[in-house]
Formats: C-alpha cells, structure tokens, sequence
C-alpha cells in the first residue's frame, strides 16, 4: 500500500521492514489520516523483527498527524506487538520537540537521529 | 451596551503601542480554509519564510513558526461559524519575539469548550494532560483536540486569550501566542 500526493508520500518498504513518511502531512482530521494508518498498521503486521518508521523527510506532520502515530503507538503497545524504531532528524524542528514524546507512550520504542550534531542537545533512547 | 470582555493568562503582555520590527496583517474566510485546507499550510509556511527572510532565522525556527501558525490557524478554521465572520491574523516580530494573534467567531458552544479548556491548560499539568489525552483517546473516534497541549508542552509560546460577547451565539475570540524564537 502507498499514498502519494504532491504534498507527501507514505509506504511500506518491505525489504527495510520500514514505513517511510515523507513532506509535508496536514490533513484536516484524525479520519483523514486513515489511510496513513492502515500503511502503518500493514507495515506491523508484516515486519517479523522490528518496525521502523523512517521520518527523516517528513517537514511537517500537524497535531492531528501526531495523534494518528500516536495512537498507533499505543495500540501496538497494548498488543505487546513487534518492537518499533523511529528514525527522526535533529534538523527539522516539530521532531526534535514532538518524536521525543513517542518514547514516553512506550518506552521499548527506539529513537534514533542519525544527522545529529555535536551541538544539538537531543536527548535520544 | 457594553460588550463583555474576558480575558485570560497573558493577553496584552506586549502592549499594542509597541511598535513591531515587521508587521503582517492576513484575512481569511473560515468556509474557505475549511474547503481548501491546502491553504492553511501555505499561509503557515508563508508567515514563517516572510519573517525569516528578514530577520534571517533558522530553518528550526522556521520549522516552528510554520507549525504554530499551521495549529492556530487549523483550530481557527475548524472551530469558526463557517458562514459568519472572518479569520483575522495579525503578526508582529519584536527582536526576540514573534507575536501571533488569531481572531475569530464562534457559537456558544464553541466559546464554552474553548473556554473550559483553556481554565484546564492555566491550572492542570500540562505534560500529564497531554499523555491522559492520548490514551483516552485510543477508546474513540474523536477529534485529536491535542494542538494547544502540544503547543504548551513542547513550544516556547506564552498565550493569552480574549473573549468578547458580541450578539446571542456570536462571539469574537482572540488567541494572542509570544512565540520566543531564540529559545528552541
């Protein structure tokens, strides 16, 4: 399964055993990011080892975006499904602030931030 | 008859006769950020290039400006009488700062969520209201409601908020954020 519009991209990858998510996601309500769920929600059901959600071009993802992860985070939480990775990058400001929080809804998710720097003051897990 | 004004929290805390570094004045009808929601993010990325490219902020501080704006401007649209009023942005850069305020119209109803939400924001702990919410949420279909907590919890903002009854179920509510953009 893929979306893609001019705005932004979302599939499963599945030799990576990854959910990529890429420009610019603000769509309107949480029933808009449906589609977007199902991609994660396809990506968990077939990822044996681990699940990684690759971030690193996502621009923006507006609240009701963050929720939709969110959500989906804790309904795999609550399943004890496959352990996750979140790939985010220390360049693009509302993940420095808002990925850190994933890690608070489930604390065997991984975080990683491969472009960080000497001189940015992430906290990473 | 004199309208009845509330405010809360920080409003005024930069008096308007303040004169702005940059000054930005944008209209916007709710009925038609709702139909073309794609314009909301244009103006949000708009207002964060405009004021970038003369103070020559960062690509983080940008990033932020956009997001906030997106969220004020999102909640704006959403929650406005779509056919009544106009969505008013008015931004102001002081060095440091850069002032956001968003006036809109709601309803009764609108004002009285909006209102009880924001008592909630000034008295409770914000970090544990923001995760509450989420895991309540699991158990619904509803809408995210989370922008302000997200806004409160990770973003160097400071609000304050006005509401001004102007006729039954028509009131004129004005959300002033300070965002710091030295701050991270």
């Amino acid at each position: 399964m893929e979306v893609k519009t001019e705005e932004y991209a979302a599939y499963f990858d599945d030799k990576q055993q990854s959910v990529i998510m890429t420009g610019s996601m603000r769509l309107q309500n949480l029933a808009s990011y449906e589609e977007i769920k199902n991609i994660l929600k396809e990506g968990l059901e077939k990822s044996s080892t681990q699940l990684t959600i690759d971030l690193r071009n996502l621009n923006f993802l507006n609240s009701s975006g963050i929720t939709t992860l969110s959500l989906f985070i804790i309904e795999a939480r609550n399943k004890k499904s496959t352990p996750m990775k979140v790939i985010g990058s220390a360049k693009i400001a509302w993940q420095i602030k808002s990925v850190l929080n994933f890690k608070k809804l489930w604390n065997d998710i991984t975080l990683e931030f491969p472009d960080k720097g000497p001189d940015d003051d992430l906290p990473v897990g | 008859m004199v309208a009845e004004i509330i405010q809360y929290s920080d409003f005024k805390m930069i008096p308007d006769i303040l004169p702005p570094e940059s000054h930005l004045f944008l209209r916007l009808q709710p009925i038609d950020m709702m139909s073309q929601w794609k314009r909301i993010g244009m103006v949000s990325d708009f207002t964060a290039e405009f004021f970038g490219q003369h103070q020559n902020l960062g690509n983080l501080t940008k990033n932020s400006v956009s997001t906030v704006v997106n969220e004020l401007v999102e909640n704006a649209a959403k929650f406005a009488k779509p056919r009544n009023g106009l969505i008013d942005l008015d931004f102001k850069f002081y060095s440091s700062i850069i002032k956001i305020e968003v006036r809109n119209i709601v309803s009764d109803r609108m004002r009285s969520n909006f209102e009880l939400n924001i008592k909630r924001y000034l008295t409770g702990d914000i970090e544990k209201m923001y995760y509450d919410h989420l895991e309540n949420l699991v158990s619904k279909s509803d809408t995210s409601g989370i922008g302000y907590l997200l806004m409160y919890k990770d973003y160097p903002i400071r609000f304050g908020f006005q509401f001004k009854r102007l006729e039954s179920d028509k009131h004129e509510v004005t959300v002033e954020a300070y965002l710091n953009i030295i701050e991270h």
